[in-house]
């Protein structure tokens, strides 16, 4: 099957709509200009347009056979209520720093995925425990993209956005079957509750994640995210990315086991960076086929044209 | 073609000539001047000399420039007295002015002492005077493009602009698409409907001529980089003061790295930290501290990098100047990298009205993204005295240009 995601916007829409196991999608004809209805069988979604207008929050909800999951507001506070059908209904407060909510879903496990901005440019990730009402886990991120069959959140590690030098993308994965604690490989100690250094690192491999730190960076060292967020292959098996470094890019493909086990290849393709520089090239489509894959490396400098390439699987070298 | 007799008889010629009368005619247009050359004396007494010779324009050989003379008849190709001298400016004339020279020669069969009218060489000087239009200057901001037109009175047609992207072209009229005859216009562009692109050349065209239009080219230097219609989502320095009561142990760190415990509230903390900076009550303003006193291994016990807080002096972004409220704004990529420092950008509503000219002063990471449906993403620095992001949802999309770009 031939996964095709067009846009950024629309990759936590995509990954929803493979979560449906390929139920026909319709947006519903009465939807407001500022939210957008996702509707297959028996399961509804409500997610927001993606803009940033905190003071004028959509109305977000999920709702399947299950469980409906509906955003409250009131006086200024927001929590998540859950009704589970013979259950009682529950509701969780979602924390002040939170100043939007984009979509609220079901994932695996019986949790939900809360997603949200604490800004313009910085996530929010909550994982709700649907069982018992409960917040699983919290943490700042990047264009986090979920995995089709929900397991997985793919994103960039947080950073501060303004007034801070030497910012670097570092990738990661989030596995939404796992605690919190399970989910911070690379920490010790009490450290569910760090909602900075969150995930398993997925690349580059040879960095030190360990101890490597995502701001002081210099501009030459720096990793850089230069596609429209994460590709997800539609069996969830694999994402796809571009990473800017030196002065070249690699389109980075991350294998994912069911394990949560990641491995990592990479092909350079800095072949199709545009004139004004490799800072500019941003691939913003993604064809999965058979044996490769085709994107699309767009200038994010007006006026240069637009690139494509194919690149076979048998191409792309495991990352070291 | 239309032509012009000059008013003078033949064999009168010479008065009309003289070199310090000029004749004026634009391209498209052709002028006969009567000539008789009549021999004095020689074997035959007084006649009419057929003259043979090719007429100089401007030092050339005809044709040159677009223009042609040619005497007729034509000696050179029957033996008939010669009676006129006919100039012709086609549609491709070059404007200017010309000395034309009849230097020809008499029937070498009789040689002639003299003659009466006119003696050789024979000269005039002729202006082809045509059209011209040019671009006085561009202005972007302003949406102003200033355009004068030079011609004969009577000279009229519609004045076109095309703006000259790479893959782009956007056009733009005086007085609507009417005519229009010599003078100064000012053209706006309709700019909301630009695409985006990189302009880097703005065509005149002044159709006064349907086949020999006056055009002219004039360089956009700076380009002007059109980034279409663009999200523009909006940051803030969170104010102490406005958060909501509750505080908690924090560190405030000077330059040295002198950590000094303290308080401060609660969610101002946290909004330092997402945010990058924030106005304290105590101490000015306080920024994430990352990795400018070292690793954490470093800090005192307690101490961590989402309680510690570096003082400054300023809000600063990444080009190392103080931000401006409503005026400087976040670009990706780094503006201090690509020497886009300080480059100012107009936000143009729909209604293809100015709502503000910013200055890209800091990096947003984030705007590689999140274009919402829009062509790009841009961050705006606002002066919003709130404790968080929740007064400062996005500013909207406008379509936007980089007026000054690369010229720092």
């Amino acid at each position: 099957m031939t996964t095709f995601y067009t846009s950024p916007e629309k990759v936590m829409k995509s990954a929803y709509q493979a979560f449906v196991a390929g139920a026909i999608i319709a947006a519903t004809a009465i939807a407001p200009a500022w939210a957008q209805d996702v509707s297959a069988s028996s399961v509804q979604v409500r997610v927001s347009d993606g803009s940033f207008h905190p003071d004028h929050q959509q109305a977000i909800s999920y709702e399947d056979q299950d469980v409906v999951l509906k955003l409250l507001q009131e006086s200024g506070k927001s929590s998540v209520q859950i009704d589970w059908t013979g259950r009682p209904r529950r509701e969780v407060t979602v924390p002040d720093e939170i100043a939007q909510v984009d979509s609220i879903q079901r994932v695996v496990n019986e949790r939900a995925l809360l997603l949200g901005h604490v800004n313009a440019s910085v996530s929010a990730v909550m994982v709700l425990d649907l069982k018992s009402g409960s917040v699983s886990d919290y943490f700042m991120a990047s264009d986090p993209a979920m995995s089709p069959d929900s397991h997985f959140l793919a994103f960039v590690r947080f950073y501060p956005p303004h007034s801070v030098d030497g910012v670097e993308d570092q990738y990661r994965l989030y596995d939404l079957s796992k605690t919190a604690s399970e989910n911070r490989p690379l920490l010790t100690g009490k450290a569910s509750d760090d909602t900075d250094n969150v995930g398993q690192p997925v690349y580059p491999a040879d960095t030190g994640e360990a101890s490597r730190e995502n701001t002081g960076v210099a501009e030459d060292q720096a990793h850089r995210l230069t596609s429209q967020g994460f590709f997800w292959a539609s069996n969830s098996r694999r994402f796809i990315f571009a990473d800017e470094h030196s002065g070249r890019v690699a389109l980075v493909m991350v294998g994912v086991e069911g394990s949560g086990r990641v491995t990592a290849k990479a092909a350079d393709i800095s072949r199709l960076c545009p004139a004004s520089g490799c800072e500019y090239l941003s691939v913003d489509k993604v064809i999965y086929t058979a044996a490769g894959i085709t994107i699309r490396a767009k200038s994010l400098h007006p006026g240069e044209p637009d690139k494509s390439a194919h690149i076979e699987f048998s191409k792309l070298a495991a990352v070291k | 073609m239309f032509g012009i007799t000059p008013a003078h008889a033949a064999g009168e010629s010479i008065d009309a000539v003289t070199p310090d009368v000029t004749y004026t005619i634009n391209p498209g247009q052709y002028i006969i001047f009567s000539f008789k050359w009549v021999c004095n004396g020689g074997l035959s007494g007084p006649y009419n000399e057929p003259v043979t010779g090719t007429p100089y324009m401007g030092g050339q050989l005809s044709p040159y420039n677009g223009l042609t003379a040619t005497l007729s008849p034509n000696p050179g190709t029957s033996n008939v007295d010669t009676e006129s001298l006919t100039i012709t400016a086609a549609n491709n004339a070059v404007p200017g002015t010309y000395p034309i020279v009849v230097d020809g020669v008499g029937n070498p069969a009789e040689p002639c002492p003299t003659y009466t009218y006119p003696q050789f060489p024979q000269t005039l000087t002729l202006v082809v005077q045509g059209a011209t239009v040019t671009i006085n200057s561009a202005d972007l901001v302003g949406n102003n493009i200033t355009v004068t037109t030079q011609g004969g009175s009577g000279t009229s047609g519609t004045l076109v602009l095309t703006a000259h992207g790479a893959s782009n072209t956007v056009t733009a009229s005086a007085n609507n698409g009417a005519a229009v005859g010599p003078g100064t216009y000012h053209i706006s562009l309709d700019r909301p409907n630009i695409p985006m692109d990189t302009y880097t050349t703005i065509t005149a065209q002044w159709n006064w001529n349907a086949t020999n239009p006056a055009t002219t080219t004039y360089t956009l230097s700076p380009s002007w980089v059109v980034y279409g219609l663009v999200r523009h989502s909006q940051y803030n320095t969170p104010v102490e003061s406005a958060c909501t009561p509750g505080t908690e142990t924090a560190y405030v760190v000077d330059s040295n790295c002198t950590f000094t415990q303290t308080t401060l509230n609660t969610n101002f903390a946290k909004q330092v930290y997402v945010n990058g900076t924030g106005q304290s009550s105590s101490y000015g303003i306080l920024k994430y501290i990352g990795t400018a006193c070292g690793p954490l291994s470093k800090f005192p016990a307690g101490a961590t990098k989402k309680n510690s807080f570096l003082k400054v002096s300023a809000v600063t972004g990444s080009c190392g100047t103080a931000l401006q409220p409503g005026i400087s704004e976040a670009t990706y990529p780094n503006p201090k990298v690509k020497r886009e420092c300080g480059d100012n950008r107009v936000l143009v509503t729909s209604t293809n009205a100015n709502e503000a000219i910013k200055s890209a002063d800091d990096y947003c990471p984030d705007c590689r993204k999140d274009f919402n449906g829009t062509d790009g993403h841009i961050d705006n620095y606002v002066s919003s005295q709130a404790c968080s992001a929740n007064a400062v949802g996005d500013l909207g999309n406008f379509w936007t240009a980089n007026t000054n770009h690369g010229s720092h």
